[in-house]
């Protein structure tokens, strides 16, 4: 389904990523990303699954220019290696919206900063992608009046209305009852499907990648990237859907799997 | 309308007492006065012995002291979000400053001023900076570090940083401040003009409160303390509540 708009030149590579953390005093150094290598093309969405602690977060913020970091990662080819408006991220937090603006003044508001002045064309553009998450009714309120899930769509309205190059986005929905969680996956997929966006989405719910995701990365616990596969499956994907069950074994064993390399073995 | 209730309840047993102590003799009389007297005075005050002028001239250095205080005290703290090494030094500067009582000032201000508006200014001046900036500076600290990065994400400069972010997500913090600075600012002016008498320019409140001493019209002197709390009620429900409403309650960053 993204043959036409597919161009072979990567959106985003990351080459050789390694990220450590010094404890305390700087003494002890761990290693939390070690080498990570990654190539992604537009229109890819890329679901990263691992687990707890593997270094998602923190792979997705070394590419959102968050953290400092060894290696390289460029984006269109350049280079980069702090914020900018071609990866907008959209944080696991409820809070990540500005909470003394409304709802409509928070996806304006980038747009402003880019360099749009014009009230009429400020307002179309918020309208357009409020009304996309199902929130123009609330685009007057202000953050603290609209729910976790509610605070969640406008911040990937705001992402979207940015346009940027790629998406990041860090366990949007990982807070939300599963009922929420479903409704907003549906959501997201229908927007993939009709906006030309590029997204990395990270979770620990293996039905959630394999619903989202065209391609879908497992993180070992040594922070890289043990898995690489293709999501085939005909979206939307449904628990029903032919192939579905096969992946969702895969996926569940690489991620119980014990450690490779590691000294700490399953104690059963 | 519950609390206003209360509050109104609250004053008039409060004044109640008040005159039970003057009928009962509780103090000399001379030291004493009524209800009726303050009141009394306080007419008068406003009447013959230009209590409302001396009311406004003292506004009128408040204002500019505070204006001033309040700008000084924006720029230098924006500053020192940018530069680590401003932020160094104008954090020990405040904590050293912020020590120092307006009043304390007062004489080695008139050695090298002179008597003068300038001077009376200055002290409203000192008075609000370093409790304002030191708000100001723990508020921009206090930002969450998600704002920040959502800020940097967006592609904001520096400038817009501080206007856009900080400030805005420091309010609780800045409103506060402005408070602590106007209660400071206040004592500081009475203290200055009490002690300056009139200056070439007027009289302040604060000169009216020290004649009334010296005629011994205690009266007056509550009278023009009347005049003093009365002002610090409206600003703080007229000016602060508003804000507050207009600001952080409307946000929901505070009750
Ligand atoms: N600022 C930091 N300083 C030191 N260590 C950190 C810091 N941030 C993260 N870490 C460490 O890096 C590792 C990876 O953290 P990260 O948040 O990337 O995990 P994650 O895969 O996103 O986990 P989760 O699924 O629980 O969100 C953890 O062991 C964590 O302790
Ligand atoms: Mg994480």
């Amino acid at each position: 389904m993204t043959e036409k708009t597919e161009r072979r030149e990567p959106v985003l590579e990351v080459k050789n990523l390694t990220k450590t953390f010094s404890n305390g005093n700087g003494a002890e150094v761990s290693e939390i990303l070690q080498g990570v290598n990654f190539t992604m093309y537009p229109r890819e969405f890329v679901c990263i699954l691992g687990p707890s602690g593997c270094g998602k977060t923190t792979f997705l913020r070394c590419i959102g220019g968050f953290e400092p970091f060894e290696g390289e990662i460029s984006v269109d080819g350049k280079r980069v290696n702090s914020p900018g408006v071609d990866r907008i991220m959209v944080f696991q937090d409820f809070n990540q919206l500005l909470p003394w603006k409304s709802v409509e003044k928070n996806v304006q508001y980038p747009l402003r900063i880019q360099g749009i002045r014009d009230k009429q064309e400020l307002q179309k553009i918020s309208d357009q992608y409020l009304e996309k998450v199902e929130l123009y009714p609330y685009r007057k309120f202000y953050p603290h009046q609209l729910s976790g899930g509610m605070k969640q769509r406008v911040a990937i309205a705001k992402a979207l209305a940015m346009k940027p190059r790629i998406i990041l986005m860090d366990e949007p929905f990982a807070s939300l009852d599963a009922i929420t969680r479903n409704k907003l996956q549906a959501e997201l997929m229908q927007i993939y499907q009709k906006e030309d966006i590029t997204v990395i989405f990270i979770t620990h719910n293996i039905q959630e990648a394999i619903c989202l995701g065209t391609r879908i990365l497992v993180m070992s616990k040594q922070g890289n990237i043990k898995m690489d596969v293709p999501n085939r499956i005909q979206k939307p994907v449904t628990p029903a859907s032919e192939g579905y069950g096969k992946m969702w074994d895969m996926f569940n064993k690489a991620l119980n799997e014990s450690p490779e390399t590691s000294g700490q073995e399953n104690v059963f | 309308m519950k609390s206003l209730r209360n509050q109104i309840i609250f004053i008039v047993l409060v004044l109640i007492a008040w005159q039970a102590a003057y009928q009962m003799e509780v103090f000399p009389k001379l030291m004493f006065p009524s209800v009726g007297d303050i009141f009394h005075s306080l007419v008068k005050g406003f009447a013959k012995d230009g209590l409302g002028s001396m009311t406004l001239y003292s506004m009128s250095l408040i204002l500019r002291g505070l204006a001033i205080g309040i700008v000084l005290a924006f720029v230098l703290s924006g500053l020192s979000i940018i530069s680590r090494t401003v932020y160094s030094i104008y954090n020990m500067l405040v904590s050293m400053c912020d020590l120092i009582p307006g009043v304390a000032l007062i004489p080695l201000a008139i050695l090298w001023m002179g008597i003068g508006e300038g001077t009376i200014i200055l002290i409203v001046v000192h008075s609000i900076l370093w409790p304002m900036s030191r708000s100001i500076m723990d508020g921009f600290h206090a930002v969450p570090r998600i704002y920040i990065e959502s800020g940097e994400n967006m592609g904001l400069n520096r400038v817009s940083m501080i206007t856009g972010i900080y400030i805005p997500a420091a309010f609780p913090y800045i409103l506060s401040g402005i408070r602590t600075g106007w209660a400071r600012a206040w004592r500081g002016l009475i203290s200055a003009e009490m002690i300056f008498g009139t200056t070439s320019s007027g009289a302040g409140i604060g000169w009216f409160i020290f004649m009334r001493r010296t005629y011994v019209d205690i009266a007056g002197v509550f009278a023009a303390l009347l005049v003093i709390i009365a002002i610090g009620i409206v600003v703080e429900y007229g000016i602060f509540s508003m804000i507050e409403r207009m600001t952080i309650r409307k946000w929901g960053v505070s009750r």
